[in-house]
């Protein structure tokens, strides 16, 4: 497995779990928070999250360099370029569909926290495409 | 363009080349291993820069490394102006 695919791997993995916990913490809160306007703890759990997601992903980085580091070192090659180019654009896609989803959501009248988690979705699920793509065609190959 | 099938020649080449490793051969045209193990398996088709590279290492002609077998297969007779 090269760097590149335990990379996509890492990235994956590390965005399933965290943001996956936290949509399921706030979905399960959605409904009570949004009528009883509550504010805060999730604006504070979202920092949390993107800060433990960027200590996890720098630190399972290092690691993997520090286990591979000739292969690391060297730039990506031209398949691992394609490969990464060819993930992108599902994502976009994704992205662009979600947010206007979210927009949705503020026509339907949810407020500024609900943009936000909406967007944030919409970035979550793109970002899992990337990723997800990455490791599809790393796998199955590009012919 | 789907129905294109190229393969190529790389495995044999190498044996016959005093058992040049896969990491060898990277190194020479500057790709990873993983590239040229997806290129002899057929998962990867290379840039014509790769694919020219390879064929240089060999010291090859590039038809004799990578074989075209689409639909419209490239004629034997060149024709010089």
């Amino acid at each position: 497995m090269s760097s590149g695919e335990k990379s996509a791997w890492i990235s994956f993995l590390v965005i399933l779990v965290a943001f996956g916990a936290y949509f399921a913490s706030i979905g399960i809160d959605l409904s009570a928070s949004v009528r009883a306007g509550y504010r805060g703890a999730p604006w504070l759990g979202l920092v949390g999250v993107i800060v433990a997601v960027t200590l996890f992903q720098v630190a399972a980085h290092t690691a993997l360099a520090a286990r591979s580091r000739a292969e690391v070192q060297s730039a990506s090659d031209e398949r691992e370029r394609l490969i990464v180019l060819k993930a992108t654009r599902p994502a976009f896609y994704v992205l662009m569909t979600g947010v206007w989803l979210a927009l949705g959501v503020v026509a339907l009248g949810g407020g500024v926290w609900m943009l936000v988690q909406a967007t944030l979705f919409a970035v979550w699920v793109a970002e899992l495409t990337r990723f997800g793509m990455q490791i599809y065609y790393y796998r199955r190959g590009l012919a | 363009m789907s129905s294109t099938i190229i393969t190529n020649a790389i495995r044999r080449l190498r044996f016959e080349h005093d058992e040049m490793t896969q990491q060898a051969l990277a190194e020479r045209i500057g790709v990873t291993r993983q590239t040229i193990n997806a290129i002899e398996l057929g998962k990867y088709f290379p840039s014509l820069e790769a694919a020219f590279c390879i064929a240089a290492v060999f010291a090859l002609p590039l038809q004799e490394v990578f074989q075209y077998h689409g639909p419209t297969e490239p004629k034997t007779t060149v024709r010089t102006p």
